[in-house]
């Protein structure tokens, strides 16, 4: 392996780590508040893509407007099957049946998908395109764009979290609901907003993604497999940790790939499996 | 004189009533006839697609182009056996992208709705529910069918000799004729039947050239991140790349391929319309492009405008339905083949139908003309072949550079090691 293919792989493991965070970081805050593994959130990811086609490719709205109603509507969306799936069986007894809930709805919104917008394969025209070239290492634009998008979305929801008076009441939620009740918390209000604000994610995810890949409503599984595997390497419910496992599952599958091609497919299962029998909590993730 | 009298009067009104019924029996006879109300004599062919499953995007322009095809014989009269003019009835099953869905799907075709000729397309499906046909003695196309399709034991089992994958054969075989400096080449496929394909014809195509293959490399066909297995074949710097992806997929692998300093060849097997190729890739890095020509768009003398007129007839009827994908409108002329196969035959017997497509005729289709043969890489003479274009992007534009004719490809097939 050449320094230069090194730093080539190395560069492509770190791009597609950073789309894997996308992905996974609204998987990773809806488990940590509503203690769901949204199995539909690759959906929401499909229809992020989607928002893009149209607004910016069809009708030709500036890029980031297109990407902020997109993430807008995915949320509302959101708000709505927050409201009409998952309330109604918010107690830990219906733990199981929201589980197949979010399997239900994987089924509900890629048919209604398919209806609606038809098994054809669409190209969202490039943005940003060009690619910067730093010592003969070749970094298409609308890569570095991913990067800097990612960075920026994680930036800013951990900052929220952290600092938000709603990100206060998400982290007491995640801590102990009935505690978090007592002190006057909505809980009702609090897993809302974070069920919102989850789906926004995947939704920027794919609206971003749209760009450099291809759009179709079969899109959602792939992403949720990678998000799934993200979030159990790097810990369930740990935003730090989806961080974290995404960029670890981007490096290894680019110099997995690398080295030994088509199988390295075959990691992201066995990385699945032995963390789930030697940590099963993940990275950083809590007991 | 009475009885006279009475005779001349019997006599005279049996000849007025006779002439009277003659004439009425003259005059019917040339006044204009009512129209008959006949019965619409139909061929029943029973047609599956991929509608859905992991097939589904190729389902739909394939199921249209199959209708397309119908369509036009059935505007321009039907097909016409003794005197009797039949329209094609087509049945439509979805085979779920799968053998066992292309089995359930042929079984209802056969039993159930009794159909008397069958249309497939994607290669698990058809191969899985051949059977079904042979043991009902129906003779069975399918476009995408395959060589284990057109077994030995599937005597009514009829496929393309040329399919997407055989397209990276002729590839290996004349790029190195058309661009002599260019020496060794590299696989970039989907992890699917038509990509595993793909590679065995390349490997074949490279044992007639003698051009060098260095990679040989599959993803999963979900794949969006192309990055790591570009960078994996660069390293091996071949001078041309195969890609076989879908039509969005191909053009993101070009872009990547452009993106990390890759300045040879690029081929793919019609996945590059410029007006979906050049959504991805600029000018400049789709300038070169190597694919299958654009029939339609590509000023090709050869094809017969037939097929831009059922297009426009199509899409005209259809206004709701995506527009037609020309990279797969090739799948409509097995209805072409089977149509003037059973007028020839002027019969509906398989076996009738059979000797025609076997007798060494060619068939007038959209693509030009078609003959059958085994061509040495198919188990029995039961593929369809065509003259085989390749073309290039210049300037934006898909344009012919080369033609090969049905019988250079069959030469080119002897010589397989």
């Amino acid at each position: 392996m050449s320094a230069t293919d090194f730093v080539q792989v190395l560069i492509n493991g770190l791009v597609v780590g950073v789309v894997y965070i996308l992905i996974a970081s609204g998987l990773s805050l809806i488990f940590s508040i509503m203690r769901i593994v949204n199995f539909a959130h690759g959906e929401f990811y499909m229809l992020g893509a989607f928002g893009i086609y149209y607004l910016y490719a069809q009708l030709h709205i500036p890029f980031f407007v297109s990407l902020l109603v997109t993430a807008l509507a995915v949320a509302l969306l959101g708000i709505i099957v927050e409201r009409l799936l998952f309330r109604p069986f918010r107690a830990p007894e219906y733990h199981t049946l929201n589980m197949i809930i979010s399997v239900g709805l994987i089924m509900l919104m890629e048919g209604i998908g398919f209806a609606i917008f038809k098994p054809v394969e669409r190209v969202v025209n490039n943005p940003w395109p060009g690619s910067i070239e730093i010592t003969s290492v070749v970094l298409p634009l609308q890569r570095v764009f991913i990067i800097l998008g990612g960075i920026v979305i994680i930036v800013c929801l951990f900052a929220f979290v952290r600092w938000s008076k709603i990100g206060a009441a998400m982290r007491a939620v995640a801590e102990d609901e009935q505690a978090a009740a007592l002190q006057g918390i909505n809980i009702n209000s609090t897993r809302m907003t974070a069920f919102a604000i989850g789906c926004a994610l995947a939704a920027i995810a794919g609206g971003l993604m749209a760009t450099g890949i291809v759009v179709h409503p079969g899109i959602g599984m792939a992403a949720i497999f990678r998000a799934f595997i993200v979030v159990v390497l790097g810990g369930l419910g740990s935003i730090a940790g989806a961080a974290l496992g995404g960029i670890i599952l981007g490096l290894i599958e680019s110099f997995g790939t690398y080295f030994i091609g088509y199988w390295a497919t075959l990691i992201s299962f066995l990385l699945l499996i032995l963390i789930l029998l030697v940590r099963p909590k993940g990275l950083l993730g809590h007991e | 004189m009475r009885k006279k009298l009475a005779n001349f009067h019997m006599a005279t009104i049996v000849s007025i009533v006779c002439s009277v019924f003659i004439a009425m029996v003259l005059l019917a006879s040339c006044a204009p006839k009512k129209p008959v109300a006949e019965e619409p004599k139909v061929i029943k062919m029973g047609a599956h697609s991929s509608l859905t499953g992991t097939f589904s995007l190729y389902g739909l322009p394939m199921k249209q182009a199959i209708q397309m095809a119908a369509d036009q014989i059935n505007a321009k009269g039907g097909i016409n056996i003794k005197g009797n003019n039949y329209r094609i009835e087509l049945i439509w099953e979805d085979n779920k992208s799968t053998g066992e869905g292309g089995i359930a799907a042929v079984q209802k075709l056969v039993t159930q709705d009794k159909v008397q000729f069958l249309i497939g397309t994607i290669t698990d499906c058809s191969v899985a529910s051949a059977p079904i046909a042979e043991a009902n003695k129906i003779v069975y196309f399918s476009g995408a069918g395959g060589p284990d399709f057109i077994a030995p034991a599937n005597k009514h089992c009829f496929t393309y000799g040329i399919t997407t994958s055989m397209w990276y054969f002729v590839y290996a075989c004349r790029l190195p004729e058309l661009f002599p400096d260019k020496k060794s080449i590299a696989y970039l496929s989907f992890d699917t039947g038509f990509g595993r394909d793909g590679g065995k014809w390349v490997k074949a195509g490279v044992s007639v050239s003698g051009l060098q293959l260095v990679a040989e490399e599959y993803f999963p066909a979900d794949t969006t991140e192309f990055e790591p297995y570009v960078t994996r074949i660069l390293a091996k710097k071949p001078d041309i790349v195969f890609i076989n992806a879908s039509r969005a997929g191909a053009p993101q692998i070009a872009k990547v391929l452009r993106t990390q300093g890759f300045k040879g060849l690029i081929a793919g097997s019609s996945q590059f319309e410029p007006s979906t190729a050049l959504k991805v890739l600029s000018q400049a890095e789709a300038e070169g492009i190597i694919d299958g020509l654009d029939p339609v768009k590509g000023k090709v003398p050869y094809v017969s405008p037939d097929l831009a007129e059922a297009i426009s007839a199509y899409e005209a009827a259809h206004p709701g339905e995506p527009k037609i994908l020309k990279a797969t409108a090739f799948m409509g002329i097995q209805v072409q083949i089977l149509a003037e196969a059973i007028k020839a035959a002027q019969s509906l017997k398989s076996d009738d139908v059979i000797a025609v497509l076997l007798s060494g005729r060619q068939f007038d289709t959209w693509y030009g003309p078609v003959g059958f043969a085994g061509g040495g890489l198919y188990p029995t003479n039961r593929a369809a072949f065509w003259r085989f274009p390749i073309s290039q992007i210049q300037s934006g534009e898909l344009v012919g550079i080369d033609i090969v004719a049905t019988d250079q490809l069959l030469k080119y097939m002897s010589k397989v090691k």
